[in-house]
C-alpha cells in the first residue's frame, strides 16, 4: 500500500514539475510596411484579413498576407487564436473559397521570419505574422512597423496573440 | 682698375656668368613648372582617373541594381525572389555611396550639374523600380513587367545615357589635363636642359675666373720676384758686401719657395763657409756643408739630395717647429767652371726636388755665382789699380794715396819718408821684362 502511495506521490510531483517548467508560448508579432498608416488591429479585423474579407488597406494598397509555412508554431498559433481552428482546416477554407470562384486571398508563404520581414519591407501592402521572441527577432524588424493587437504590443503581458 | 678695363679683360667670364645667372632663373622657373605639373597631375588623378573609376563602378552597380530584380520575374516563389530583391537593394546602397564619393571630387561645373541631374534621374527610376519590386513580390508578374517596360526602362535609359555623357566629359577632362601635364613636362625638360647648359657655362666661367686669378697672382708674384731680383742685382752693382748680397738672395729664394730654408756657403781656402745661414742649428748646417762638400755632382745631374732617412741625418727643426726632412743642394760655379760655393734648400718633405724646385735652385746658384764673381772682379780691379801688374808691388798711386791718408790724419804723430833712388833701374827692368816676351 505504502509502495503504491509513494509511486502516486512521485508521479503527481513529476507532473507538477513538468507543468511548472513549461514556458508560456512566445508572442506572435503582426508587422506591416512602415508606410502603412495602420497602428492597431482587432480580432475581427485579423479574422477578415486571413479569410479574405478585407482585401485593400484604407490607403488603397492591396493587402498581401504573408504567413509561415505549414507546421510552423507561428502559423499554428495565429490560426488557433484568430480563427479557432487548425491549419489544415484553414487551408481547406481557402481552397473552398477558390473553388467557389471567389478571388483567392493574396497569400504568400515564406520559410523564415527574416524572409517575411524583408517581404513586408519591400511590399507596401503586405502584412506578416512573425515570432516576436526577442531572441529570434529578425534583423529587418526595425525597418517594419509592429501593429498592436487589441491595443497591446507583443511585449505586454496582456498580449493575447501567442 | 677701370670698369672699361675690367670689361675688356674679363668680358668672357662676365658673359658666361650672366648666362649662369639666366640659368638660375631658368631653374627656378623649371621648378615652378614642375610644381604646377605635379598639381595638374594630381588633379588629373583625383578628378579624371578617380572620376572615371567611380563612374565605371556607378554604371556597373546601376546595371546590377536593375538586372538582379529582373531575375525575380522568372519565378513566383517569394522565397526565391527575395534574394534577388536584396541584391538589388545592396546595389542601390553602392550607387548612393558612389554618388557621395563622386560629389566629393573637385569636378568641373558642367560635370557637377550632370551628376546632380543623374542623381535625380536615378531617384525617379528607383521610385518606379520599387513599385515593380512590390508587384513582383505580390505575384503580379505581368503587371510588373508592363510597368518596367513602360516606365522603368525609359527612366533607366535616361540615367544610363547621362552616365555615358558624364563619362565622355571625364574622358575629355582627362585628355585635356594630360595634354596640359605633358606641355608642362616638355617645358620643364627644356628649361632643365638650358639649366644644365647654363650651369656648364657658369662652371666654365668660374674656372676661367680662377685661371685668371691664378695668372694674376703668378704675374704679381713674378713682378715681385723680378723687383727683388733687380734689387739683388742693384746691390751687386753697388759693390755691397757679399754677406749683404747673399742674405738678400736668401730672402728672395725663401719667398719664392714657401717653407724652404735657404743656405748659401762660399768656398774659401779653408773650406766652405756659410755666409747666409738658414734658421737652423749651426751644427746641423755645418754637418750638411761637410756632407755636401764630400759629394760629387755630375754635370748631367747638378742637383744633389740628402734625405732625413739617411744615416747621418740628425733631427733639426725650424723656428716654426717644422722638422726638416730633406736637403737639396747644388754647386755654385763660375763662368769658367770653378766651384765658388754651395746653395742648399732645407725642406720639411722627405723627397727629391721637382722640376720647378730644381730650376729655382739652379737659378739661385747662377745669381750667387754672379754676385761672387762680381765681387771677386771688383776686388781684383781695386788691387790692380794700386799695385804693379808685373811685380805686384804697391805702385805710385798707392804711395800717393797712403801719403794723403797720412797727411790728412788728425793724429799728431810725425811723418817720415824714405826715398830710395836706383840708378839705371830702367835698363834692368827693360832687359829682364822684355826677354821672356821676345823668347815666345
Amino acid at each position: 500500500m505504502n509502495r503504491h502511495a509513494t509511486i502516486i506521490v512521485l508521479f503527481v510531483a513529476g507532473a507538477l514539475m513538468l507543468a511548472a517548467s513549461r514556458s508560456p508560448s512566445p508572442p506572435v508579432a503582426v508587422v506591416v510596411n512602415s508606410s502603412n498608416p495602420l497602428d492597431s488591429l482587432s480580432w475581427a479585423e485579423l479574422r477578415d484579413l486571413l479569410q479574405g474579407n478585407l482585401r485593400v488597406w484604407p490607403n488603397k494598397r492591396r493587402i498581401t498576407v504573408v504567413q509561415r509555412e505549414t507546421g510552423s508554431p507561428t502559423l499554428e498559433a495565429v490560426v488557433r487564436k484568430v480563427l479557432h481552428s487548425s491549419v489544415q482546416e484553414y487551408n481547406r477554407q481557402l481552397l473552398n473559397l477558390e473553388f467557389q470562384g471567389k478571388e483567392p486571398v493574396a497569400l504568400k508563404t515564406l520559410h523564415s521570419d527574416d524572409g517575411a520581414c524583408v517581404f513586408v519591407n519591400n511590399v507596401p501592402g503586405a502584412i506578416a505574422f512573425i515570432s516576436a521572441d526577442s531572441t529570434k527577432l529578425p534583423a529587418c524588424a526595425s525597418q517594419v512597423k509592429i501593429v498592436r493587437v487589441l491595443d497591446h504590443g507583443p511585449s505586454d503581458p496582456e498580449y493575447q496573440l501567442r | 682698375m677701370k670698369p672699361a678695363e675690367i670689361l675688356s679683360r674679363y668680358w668672357r667670364p662676365i658673359v658666361l656668368a650672366c648666362v649662369g645667372a639666366g640659368g638660375l632663373f631658368g631653374a627656378i622657373s623649371a621648378t615652378l613648372d614642375l610644381y604646377d605639373g605635379m598639381g595638374e597631375a594630381d588633379a588629373l588623378y583625383k578628378v579624371g582617373v578617380a572620376g572615371l573609376s567611380i563612374e565605371s563602378d556607378l554604371q556597373r552597380y546601376t546595371q546590377e541594381s536593375r538586372r538582379t530584380f529582373v531575375y525575380a520575374l522568372t519565378t513566383n516563389d517569394p522565397n526565391v525572389q527575395l534574394p534577388y530583391v536584396l541584391q538589388a537593394r545592396a546595389a542601390d546602397k553602392s550607387v548612393s555611396t558612389l554618388y557621395r564619393r563622386f560629389a566629393g571630387l573637385d569636378l568641373e561645373l558642367e560635370s557637377k550639374k550632370l551628376l546632380a541631374q543623374i542623381e535625380d534621374e536615378w531617384r525617379s527610376y528607383l521610385s518606379v523600380r520599387d513599385e515593380v519590386i512590390s508587384q513582383i513580390l505580390e505575384g503580379r508578374g505581368p503587371e510588373a513587367a508592363r510597368l518596367e517596360r513602360s516606365s522603368g526602362v525609359p527612366a533607366y535609359e535616361i540615367c544610363a545615357n547621362d552616365l555615358n555623357t558624364l563619362k565622355q566629359h571625364l574622358d575629355a577632362y582627362a585628355v585635356r589635363q594630360l595634354a596640359h601635364v605633358r606641355i608642362l613636362y616638355y617645358r620643364s625638360a627644356g628649361k632643365i636642359a638650358l639649366l644644365i647648359l647654363a650651369t656648364l657655362a657658369m662652371l666654365f666661367a668660374l674656372s676661367k675666373l680662377a685661371d685668371l686669378r691664378r695668372s694674376n697672382q703668378k704675374l704679381t708674384e713674378a713682378e715681385k720676384v723680378e723687383r727683388e731680383r733687380s734689387a739683388v742685382l742693384e746691390l751687386v752693382s753697388q759693390n755691397r758686401a757679399l754677406p749683404e748680397v747673399l742674405q738678400a738672395v736668401k730672402r728672395l729664394v725663401e719667398r719664392q719657395r714657401s717653407g724652404a730654408l735657404c743656405s748659401i756657403s762660399v768656398l774659401e781656402p779653408t773650406g766652405l763657409r756659410c755666409i747666409a745661414a738658414p734658421d737652423l742649428s749651426p751644427e746641423f748646417v755645418r754637418e750638411r756643408d761637410i756632407e755636401m762638400g764630400e759629394m760629387t755632382l755630375e754635370a748631367s745631374h747638378p742637383i744633389g739630395t740628402i734625405l732625413a732617412r739617411e744615416a747621418r741625418w740628425t733631427t733639426s727643426r725650424a723656428s716654426d717647429g717644422k722638422e726638416m726632412q730633406a736637403c737639396w743642394f747644388t754647386q755654385v760655379r763660375s763662368s769658367d767652371g770653378r766651384i765658388l760655393g754651395m746653395v742648399a734648400f732645407y725642406v720639411a718633405h722627405c723627397r727629391r726636388p721637382q722640376e720647378h724646385e730644381s730650376s729655382l735652385l739652379t737659378r739661385t746658384a747662377t745669381l750667387v755665382a754672379l754676385a761672387i764673381e762680381h765681387r771677386q772682379a771688383a776686388e781684383q780691379l781695386a788691387f790692380q789699380a794700386l799695385h804693379d801688374v808685373l811685380t805686384t808691388l804697391p805702385n805710385r798711386a798707392m804711395l800717393h794715396e797712403q801719403i794723403e791718408d797720412a797727411l790728412s790724419s788728425e793724429s799728431n804723430q810725425s811723418l817720415a819718408v824714405l826715398w830710395v833712388d836706383l840708378d839705371r833701374f830702367k835698363q834692368v827692368n827693360d832687359s829682364l821684362v822684355i826677354r821672356p816676351v821676345t823668347s815666345c
